[in-house]
């Protein structure tokens, strides 16, 4: 991934790699499948995505009550809670941890947030080393890469490469089939869990009311994570709370339908403060970080709020067609496809280097279908772009030709004259009723389709003949 | 009852299917003046590249016995520049929209992505609450893609056409998502004598097309109308038939470029065709 | 629990939990008491020189399941309240099979909830192979709802484990393999008179 390249450079990468659009194709057909099957699982699905969406609206409408209601029923479990403002306040915070409980290895369950703040890295700054655990992020941790799909960080990777990868850290082959695979990580995983010092987990909902992170996984790194080293640091984003354990239940039905097409994932893992009087596993710590890096900004403005109804399910990914062929990495952050596209500008702050991103859509709504609750991302990907345009940041020749739209289709007169204008140019590339390849500013177009020439009368100047076919009309009197 | 209603085409059921549908007030309108009025939005990429859909959605209409006029002054909804982010120029050109269909009836279009955007669209660039964002409202109500006038509105289901074809219908995103059309347009091809209509897979899926998309990412749009075109072309169908000359433009190209003698039509060409 | 539901209604969601439970590639059985113990073992495997670790719950003492396990050659330890934590979770590594008694399961979609406490581990559930929890059905509730009311009767314990078949993964090349991390093979033994 080169780091200054521009969403169109990225995507072309992605194209030309074969095998990654057929994994991704695979991949997101099976959950699109899985999904619609899931679904209909549930008795009254739409009734449920209204549900999911009002409690998510209700929360981030009062995002300051929860949090301080979630502050202090952690504390009550006698856990410790820390409020982050930045990426780098994150890393103070878990740095800071590390050192004082003299850490030398952390190990972790997927947390998106922490790739948000690139945690691993600090953490390998300071000599302790962090070791993924789920399979598809340790896959994409020993390949030096970023995941590629919010539910599947490696569908990227095919047996062969992850033989290899894992090979190299066996320092022995290990044969390329999934069982001698998975069996590979399930050993050498096992050693690192049984002797961390610290468990980083993300969190899927943090609910209020209780004070509990929850975790939702389907391999048992989650739990292995939360049970057995002596520290727990979750890290959470700021937004992701709901209030009471009945509004995670629909959170229960909602998201793994979404994401993985399952009912509900293996396991769900509701952890409330450190291990108790007389028990022997569980950590003696408990952190909960909450980190804003960004999200205050989606919070204050009204056109993006909903983004933070977000459930990280995946959903849209699958569904996306300009997803479906170039994968997440194009993306170049760590969330990809609609969601990604909406939320890491605002995240990032930075419309030079993130703006571009909402104009890779073809905006068919398709997201907005699957959203399991509802958030209207196409709206949202229009209103990137108006900000975008309105912050000045169009090309030249662009803003040139919206002016001009805007001078020739704000009248009809103008209109007529300048299409009728038009056609008589273009006829000199007009080849069998469509235009040759190489019109200027169609090469994007033409380089895989024909475009139709223009007609030489337009349907205004038919109408005249059209509006006297059938005379007998006018008056309402039966005709035909 | 049936003596102010002009058109033998019209079975009696559809009256019932009309009062079901409209709001009693424009019910009785609407058997005031007798007849249906219609204003055509024929959109600017049909007026200017394919005005022979506009010509069929016109006979079509006429022939159910509604009265269509076509507002001089349109041009365009606006929809090109809302979707790339200039918002100051869509609305110059949807005010221009505005005006020309401000006291028109019903408002019928061969597009559902052209209707998509004045009945959601124009709710985005202007809130209901200003003087023309309640007129935005109003029009926005009164606008119907073309099946989605003949199912919901006339109550067709049966054109009595005569197709001999096996032909793919593409539901095109704006139409099904944004305006909500379901199934308006296979009512009517179910019924299209002669007419084998064979599953598209993943039939639901963008063309990829997207507007100014097209261009600005051209390798993703082509990719992306390369699956759809394959897709029609594994289907062993003589005609791809659609509601939107948008999508209809984009995967014809592909099939072009590919080769493919597939012909593409519009729905209203295909029923007009199978009418004459 | 609320009002007892019906035998009928019972037997219902037993075979309800049992298909989501085998769909999911689990076993599921259903024993009075006085069978357990039998059950048990069929599930383990011969017992010759296996090992096995449990939760300290008077439900497993009943049904005098140590004394079978050992008779036939098996090794059985019992995870209790301020146990040694690095000798426990050194045991419960090397053990074939972790027994818990669930405090709830549900029907739909076929979950097992474990909750954590000094003699209920977590790792019983998690470190060994294999994992068999004992239900007595009438602890067998129709879904989450009932369940997350359940819970919220009172203060949440340390960790709630809400357990819906194998440990998973299709991470590599979306081929579906179990036992990842967690217990790749999961029982269900289902007393009928209790």
């Amino acid at each position: 991934m080169t780091p200054r390249s521009t969403m169109k450079e990225r995507a072309s990468a992605a194209l030309r790699d074969e095998f990654l659009r057929r994994a991704v194709k695979t991949t997101t057909d099976k959950l699109f499948l899985g999904r619609r099957l899931a679904q209909q699982s549930y008795e009254d699905w739409e009734r449920l995505r209204d549900r999911g969406r009002a409690i998510r609206a209700h929360v981030i409408d009062n995002l300051d009550f929860y949090l301080g209601r979630l502050t202090d029923r952690v504390r009550a479990n006698g856990g410790q809670v820390h409020l982050c403002r930045e990426a780098a306040d994150v890393v103070r915070v878990v740095t800071e941890i590390a050192a004082r409980r003299g850490a030398r290895s952390v190990i972790k369950s997927k947390s998106m947030v922490s790739e948000e703040v690139r945690l691993n890295r600090a953490l390998e700054e300071i000599g302790v080393r962090a070791v993924e655990t789920d399979l598809g992020e340790y896959i994409v941790q020993l390949a030096g890469e970023m995941p590629s799909h919010i539910i599947g960080p490696a569908i990227h990777k095919n047996r062969q490469q992850i033989a290899e990868l894992f090979s190299r850290e066996a320092g022995r082959p290990v044969a390329p089939d999934t069982e001698s695979l998975a069996a590979f990580a399930r050993r050498r995983l096992r050693e690192e869990f049984l002797r961390a010092d610290i468990g980083i987990t993300g969190c899927n909902f943090a609910v209020a009311e209780t004070g509990s992170v929850c975790l939702f996984t389907n391999e048992g790194n989650g739990r292995m994570v939360t049970s057995l080293p002596p520290v727990h640091i979750a890290v959470m984003g700021m937004e992701r709370i709901v209030p009471t354990l009945e509004d995670l239940e629909v959170m229960m039905h909602l998201l793994p339908r979404s994401g993985t097409g399952q009912k509900l994932t293996s396991y769900v893992t509701i952890v409330s403060g450190p291990r108790r009087e007389g028990e022997s596993d569980g950590p003696e710590e408990f952190h909960l970080v909450i980190v804003d890096n960004g999200r205050s900004r989606l919070l204050r403005d009204p056109r993006f709020r909903e983004a933070l109804y977000c459930i990280r399910c995946g959903a849209c990914l699958n569904v996306c067609p300009v997803y479906r062929q170039i994968g997440g990495h194009a993306y170049g952050w760590v969330y990809p496809g609609p969601i990604g596209a909406v939320i890491t500008p605002l995240l990032q702050d930075d419309l030079d280097r993130w703006g571009d991103l909402p104009f890779a859509s073809t905006l068919c709504a398709a997201c907005s279908e699957a959203c399991p609750v509802k958030i209207p991302l196409h709206d949202l990907l229009v209103r990137h772009r108006a900000r975008y345009v309105a912050a000045g940041k169009a090309g030249m020749a662009e803003r040139a030709a919206f002016r001009a739209f805007r001078r020739v289709f704000g009248a009809a007169k103008k209109y007529k004259v300048a299409v009728g204008a038009a056609e008589k140019l273009l006829r000199l590339w007009v080849r069998d009723g469509h235009m040759a390849p190489r019109v200027p500013g169609l090469k994007g177009w033409t380089d895989s389709r024909d475009f139709p020439a223009l007609a030489r009368r337009r349907f205004r100047d038919l109408w005249p003949e059209l509006e006297k076919e059938s005379p007998g009309q006018k008056g309402g009197k039966a005709h035909g | 009852m049936t003596s102010t209603y002009p058109a033998p085409f019209i079975l009696s059921n559809i009256y019932d299917k009309i009062k079901s549908t409209l709001q009693r007030e424009e019910w009785e309108a609407a058997r005031g003046t007798a007849v249906l009025r219609v204003s055509l939005f024929v959109t600017c990429l049909v007026d200017a590249c394919f005005p022979e859909v506009g010509v069929s959605a016109v006979r079509l209409l006429r022939r159910l016995g509604v009265e269509v006029d076509f507002p001089p002054e349109q041009t365009c909804c606006g929809q090109p520049a809302f979707n790339a982010g200039f918002h100051r120029e869509a609305g110059a050109v949807a005010q221009v929209w505005l005006e020309s269909f401000a006291d028109s009836d019903y408002i019928v279009t061969p597009s559902g992505s052209c209707a998509g955007m004045i009945r959601h669209g124009y709710g985005e660039l202007w809130a209901g609450t200003s003087p023309v964002g309640s007129l935005a409202k109003e029009l926005s109500e009164k606008t119907y893609e073309l099946s989605q006038f003949l199912v919901e509105i006339l109550g067709v289901r049966d054109l009595g056409a005569r197709f001999p074809a096996k032909a793919v219908y593409h539901p095109s995103c704006h139409a099904t998502r944004l305006l909500g059309i379901g199934d308006a347009p296979l009512i009517l091809l179910r019924r299209v004598r002669g007419l084998e209509l064979v599953d598209l897979p993943f039939a639901e899926e963008c063309c990829g097309f997207g507007g100014t998309f097209s261009v600005k990412f051209g390798e993703v749009s082509g990719a992306i109308a390369t699956d759809k075109a394959r897709n029609v072309m594994g289907t062993g169908a003589d005609v791809l038939v659609g509601t939107d000359m948008g999508c209809l433009m984009n995967i014809g190209g592909r099939l072009r470029r590919l080769g493919s003698p597939i012909r593409v039509l519009h729905l209203a060409q295909l029923l007009e065709e199978g009418l004459a | 629990m609320g009002e007892p539901p019906r035998d009928g209604d019972q037997r219902e969601l037993v075979e309800q939990f049992i298909a989501n439970w085998t769909a999911l590639g689990g076993e599921a059985e259903i024993a009075v008491s006085a069978r357990a113990a039998e059950k048990i073992v069929a599930f383990l495997g011969n017992p010759a020189g296996r090992t096995v670790v449990r939760w300290n719950d008077p439900l497993l003492e009943e049904l005098a399941l140590d004394e079978h396990l050992k008779r036939l050659g098996a090794e059985v330890y019992v995870w209790k309240a301020g146990a040694d934590r690095d000798r426990i979770v050194e045991i419960a590594e090397r053990a074939d099979l972790g027994i818990t008694a669930a405090h709830f399961a549900a029907a739909e979609p076929g979950t097992v909830v474990l909750l954590s406490g000094g003699d209920t581990a977590r790792s019983v559930s998690l470190l060994p192979p294999a994992h068999l929890a004992v239900v007595p059905v009438s602890r067998l509730v129709p879904g989450l709802a009932e369940v997350m009311r359940e819970l919220g009767r009172h203060r949440l314990p340390s960790s709630v484990n809400l357990i819906t078949g194998p440990s998973r993964t299709a991470d590599i090349e979306n081929d579906l393999t179990v036992g990842v991390h967690g217990p790749g093979r999961v029982g269900v033994l289902f007393l009928e008179d209790r």
